[in-house]
Formats: structure tokens, sequence, C-alpha cells
């Protein structure tokens, strides 16, 4: 199942990159490398979906799921920096489109007196909401992995960055763009029709081999800490074209535009209290729009000298491109709540509702954590979701609430 | 004088009587202080002289780093490891900045706690969170909880302020002819977890021997002892063995030191928000 899935990658753009790195690593003389460590995580899932699938080919009630991410490191090398390679692999024993291999980070870092260089396929994280990371935007989401969009798929690129006393520049180059994963037929958690990945449409000429460039600057100063970005390329969510094939076959093909995308993130304490907002300005030659995640978080630590802390969120997610195109969340409320128990197992308890304002769909999701011994770590998590209108984006997966246990090995 | 007594008036009197029940008084309290002048003196000032030199003496390490493994146990004997390392950059005129990098357990390997303390204003700190190669800034200025499930807490662990205590002089102790100053200190820290620590210093160094922390109702809360004290570079000790006793869990955790290096050649830039990201 994998190999097939592993071999499409290699030969695909992005995958040439790889190859020229991984034969650049095979290159390195063995003698140079200082120190190399080797660490990572296999992990199996189990899902139970209560209700029954909606559409044929889709698993009755149980799915199972194995994966692994190792990460090699080699800390000093000669002439100066270090490299990074962190493979990712799951297999699905439903879905053929989640049972997919990526290379998450391979790549090379090094730093001048100024400057941070890296090269080679890289994840960058920008943003400080819990809800969503809309601003979010070097790295495309590997939406098989999971609904919260958390998991996300390397990008090779090009990173510069530099921390000065008035503030921190990065500069990205980013070739070799990369689709977004969606279920395939065998799948919960998926539309009517599954996205058919294989025949995506560019706006850009030179398809996934456009080169997309990106500029941020941050800084922190009285209590608050900002970021602005520019970012010109293909964008990483994609619209949707349904494709009428004879007289009853139809697909939906993704169709990747080119966007020039103005990104802020502000987030401002007051004691413990942190204000955060994150917003985006997207133009594109179909219709411009903007979008806000903006909320607070609060920490109550050490709650009655227990030992515990709760922490609080509450945010608003607005998006003007409203039910048309539909996107996740257009109009809605997110509460939060996390408990840190702060034992010697580091266990946790993680939960957040989002409200729907206009739909009235409401998505729960609440996770437990613990780790057992010292290398295994145990999950427990239920999403649901209730009330979905016709109109709403989660309709299709309405029948899709699942419980989940997972396991994880760590080494 | 000379003039005033040419002029006798009442004024004059009164001046006399005066100068003369000023001298008695002069002549009193000299020869007070001359008799008691030490400890009155001494127990005003030496608490907080006594720290202040005590820190004094920590000054002018530059940076360090060190690997700790902490050992937690609780009232059963059972026994759990977490392996951390410390990277430790001295300011010039602001507080230390410092760099907790967890290599175990291995779930949590690769978190990275980041602080830059101030002496005048919040702390900044983040955590990284190697799951999600996120940097996530933390606003907490309550660090009274356990640190990593351990018996102690943040505000344990991280470098004293000397202004971030109110000082007091106990007495001086002598144990097996080692001659001790103990000192209370309060915390000005109104979300501080304790209403005051006692603390041991050895007289001879200076060095903390022993803390004892009283929680919010006053009653003794937990006990840290410092052993197996090294000198580097001639000028800085560094205990090699922490131990935490909770006196009302029964748990305890047991730091261990090893690898100190003042040789380290950390910068400014080692300790900047961008450089967490390629901490290996």
């Amino acid at each position: 199942m994998i190999y097939p899935v592993f071999s499409r990658y290699i030969f695909c753009k992005a995958g040439n990159l790889l190859k020229t790195l991984l034969f650049l690593l095979f290159f390195i003389p063995s003698h140079s490398l200082v120190s190399q460590e080797l660490s990572g995580v296999i992990s199996s899932e189990f899902r139970y979906f209560p209700a029954n699938p909606l559409y044929n080919g889709q698993p009755e009630s149980f799915s199972m799921s194995f994966s692994a991410q190792p990460k090699l490191v080699f800390k000093e090398i000669s002439p100066a920096g270090s490299i990074v390679f962190q493979p990712f692999v799951r297999w699905d024993r439903y879905d053929s489109r989640r049972s997919h291999f990526d290379v998450r980070e391979l790549y090379w870092h090094s730093r001048t007196s100024n400057w941070d260089i890296s090269i080679g396929i890289q994840n960058i994280f920008w943003g400080v909401t819990e809800s969503q990371h809309l601003i979010d935007i070097a790295n495309q989401v590997d939406f098989v992995e999971n609904l919260n969009r958390e998991s996300k798929l390397g990008q090779p690129m090009i990173y510069l960055s530099t921390e000065r006393r008035w503030g921190m520049l990065e500069i990205l180059c980013m070739t070799g763009f990369r689709q977004r994963t969606f279920p395939g037929a065998g799948g919960r958690l998926r539309g009517m029709y599954p996205v058919d990945v294989d025949n995506a449409i560019f706006e850009s000429r030179a398809g996934d081999g456009h080169i997309d460039y990106a500029v941020r600057y941050s800084h922190s100063m009285f209590a608050t800490d900002i970021g602005i970005y520019s970012f010109y390329g293909t964008s990483r969510e994609p619209d949707f074209i349904v494709n009428m094939q004879n007289d009853s076959e139809i697909s939906i093909v993704p169709y990747y535009s080119t966007i020039h995308q103005t990104g802020i993130d502000i987030q401002k304490w007051y004691g413990n209290l942190l204000i955060k907002l994150e917003s985006i300005y997207n133009k594109n030659t179909e219709s411009d729009f903007y979008a806000v995640t903006s909320g607070i978080e609060y920490p109550a630590e050490n709650i009655f000298y227990s030992g515990k802390d709760i922490t609080f969120y509450a945010e608003y997610i607005y998006d003007q491109r409203g039910t048309v195109p539909p996107v996740l969340f257009e109009d809605d409320i997110f509460l939060g709540i996390r408990v840190d128990i702060n034992d010697r197992n580091d266990t946790s308890v993680n939960s957040g509702i989002f409200l729907d304002k206009k739909t009235h769909t409401i998505l729960t999701s609440i996770k437990y954590e613990r780790r057992i011994f010292n290398q295994f770590r145990l999950n427990l998590e239920y999403l649901g979701f209730s009330g979905v209108e016709q109109r709403d984006l989660f309709y299709d997966i309405r029948n899709d609430s699942y419980f989940q246990v997972g396991f994880s090995h760590f080494f | 004088m000379h003039k005033l007594t040419d002029h006798r008036s009442i004024l004059l009197v009164w001046y006399e009587n005066k100068s003369r029940l000023l001298f008695i008084f002069l002549v009193l309290i000299i020869s007070h202080l001359l008799l008691f002048g030490d400890d009155v003196y001494g127990q005003q000032v030496t608490g907080y002289d006594i720290a202040k030199e005590a820190l004094e003496r920590e000054k002018g390490f530059g940076s360090f780093s060190a690997e700790l493994q902490m050992v937690l146990k609780n009232r059963h004997g059972e026994q759990s490891t977490r392996r951390i390392r410390n990277n430790v950059l001295e300011t010039k005129d602001d507080g230390d900045k410092t760099m907790l990098i967890i290599d175990f357990p291995k779930d949590i390997k690769g978190t990275i706690l980041l602080t830059h303390s101030h002496k005048n204003k919040q702390d900044d700190q983040w955590l990284y969170l190697p799951g999600l190669k996120r940097v996530k800034r933390i606003a907490s200025s309550n660090r009274s909880g356990p640190f990593m499930g351990s018996e102690f807490a943040f505000e344990d662990l991280v470098s004293s302020e000397l202004d971030k205590y109110e000082y007091s002089f106990l007495r001086n102790e002598s144990v097996s002819e080692v001659e001790f100053y103990v000192l209370e200190r309060f915390p000005h820290d109104t979300k501080s977890g304790y209403t005051k620590h006692i603390v041991w210093y050895d007289a001879e160094e200076l060095r903390i021997q022993k803390i004892e922390y009283y929680d919010r109702k006053s009653s003794l809360l937990k006990t840290l002892s410092y052993d197996d004290y090294r000198l580097y570079k001639q000028k800085f000790w560094r205990a090699h063995r922490m131990e935490m006793v909770n006196h009302q869990t029964g748990k305890s955790t047991v730091l261990i030191w090893q690898d100190f290096n003042f040789d380290s050649g950390l910068q400014e830039r080692d300790f900047s928000v961008n450089s967490i990201k390629y901490i290996r």
C-alpha cells in the first residue's frame, strides 16, 4: 500500500529536490559528521464511528491506522551547520489516500554572523491563535492527518532569517508546490465525491512549479508582539471545480489560484491575559476577501495551590467569503479549556467547541493524553458534529463523529 | 557661645541646660553603641547584606551550560527521570537568560523553555512545541506550580534576584564546627506559592546549603538541601546535587547536575526567540 504512494511522491516535481538532497546527504564524508542522533515516534490509532457511513466504500464503524515519524539529526557537520531529516509515513486500513508518505523536514541549516540560512524541505509555523492558524501559509496542510489542520506537509524552500534590535526579518523562497491531501473513497470524513487530487488545476502556467515568495517582519515591544507578512504565490487553500463526465460521473477537482496575501498577527499581554489577533487580506483574480481570528487566552495557574493549571481560550472567527464558496469556519465562536494536571505523566485534558453563528453547527472535541511508563503515550479523543445544516461544509461528514484511541511509542 | 555668656537671659539658661542634657544624651548613645552596637547594626542590615554579598559572588560568569538529571520519587519509592540541558547567559543590567532543553522523556524531547528574566518588569517566556514547530509565548507571571511534575516549582529553579525578597537575619548557627548564617526571606511576589523561606548560608563561602519553604498557611512545605559543591574558574561554586523533599506529600525530587561548562561561548544570539528552532 505504501510503496505506490512513495513512488508517486518521489517522481513528482517536489521529489526532485528531495532526491538531490538525499543524494547530497550520502555524499557528506562520514568522518566529518561530528554527532548524529536518531529519535522518533511510531503510532497506532483506532477510530470508532457510532453512526453509519453515508457513502459507498466507507468503512462501517471501525478504522485503524499506523504511522511512523523518525528524525535523524546530524548535529555539527563540517564546514558548518546541521542537517535534519524527518520523514513521515502512514498506513490506513481503508483509506488509500490517507496511506501516504511525506518528508516533513530535510534541510541543512547554517548561520553567518547575522543571518540564519536553511535550505531544503522545512516546516515553518506563523501565528498566535488556537482555534485555527489563519495566517500560517508557508506549508500546505496534510488534511488527511487531522481535521484540525495542524499537520503540515514539508515544503522545499530557501529560508533566511535575521533577528536584530529593530526586529526580525524572514525571507522565504519556495518551490515545488505541495497539494493539499484529501481522503479517498475508502475514508470517512470526506465529501460526497472524493477530491480528484491527481487532476488538480493551477491558475499559474508554471503549474506546481511556480516559485512562491514571502517576506515577514516581526517585532516585540511595549508588551506586544506584532508580525506582518506579504506572500505571493500559489494559494495553499484550493477552490473546487465540479466536473460532470459522461452522464452521472461527477468528479471534484481542486483549483489552485495565484494569490497575493497580506497577513498580520498581534499579541498583547496584561499579566497572565493574552489578547490575540490574526488577519489576512487575500488578493486574487476572482474576488478579494479578508478573514480574521481574534480572541483571548487566560491561564489560571496552580489553581488553589493544587499544582493544576487551567487555561481558558475564547476566539471569534470571521471569513468574508461566508458560505459561498464554503469554508470550514466563516462566522464561528470557539471556546476552549485545557487542564494540565502537572503530574509525573504530563496528563492533560484539552477540549474545545466551535459554534457556528449562522448555521448553528456545533463541533465538539475533547482529548485526554498521558504518558505511560517512560516511552509511551496514550490519547483518547472524541470529535463530534451536531446540528449540521445542509448548507454547512460539515454536512457531508455529519455522520462521521468518532471516538479515537491512540497509542504512541517514542524512541 | 562666648558671645551668649555676655548677655544673660532666660534663653541662655535654657540653652545651657539643654546643652548639658544634650551632652549626657550623647554620652549615653555612644556608650550604648560601644557596648551593644554590633548587634543592633547586625540584626537590621546583615540579612540583606549576606544575600547581597552571596549574589555578588555569583556574578561575572558570563555564560555556562550544564546537564541536569531530575529524579522524581513518590511516597512508595517509585521513580521517574527527566533529562534537561540548561544554558544560561548573564546580562549586564537585566536578569539572566535561561534555556531549558528537554531530552527525556522522549515524548516531550525537543520541548524548549526560554526565559528572559527582567529586574523591573514581567519576564518574557516562550515555549517551543516540537510537534507543531511552534514558538508560543507564555504570559505567566505565576510560577508556583510544579515544574515537569517534580517537587520544584519554576520559581525555585530560576535565579533569585536580590530585590524580589525582603530579608531578615535570624541567627548564627554552628553545626559540627561549620558556621552558618540563617536568614529569613519573604517573597514580594503576591503570586508566589510561599510566605517565606529560611535560608542557610555557610559563613566561609556564602553558599546556600539549605532552604526551607513555608506555604501560604505558613506551615513547612518543602526542604531543599544542596550538596557536592565544586568550584569552577576558581570563583564559581556549583552544587551538583540538590534534593527537594515535600513534607506534606512525602514526595521528593533529586537534581543531579553534571558537565558544567563555563567556556561554552554562548552569546546573546543563542538565547533569541529565532534560535529556538535550531537547537538540536
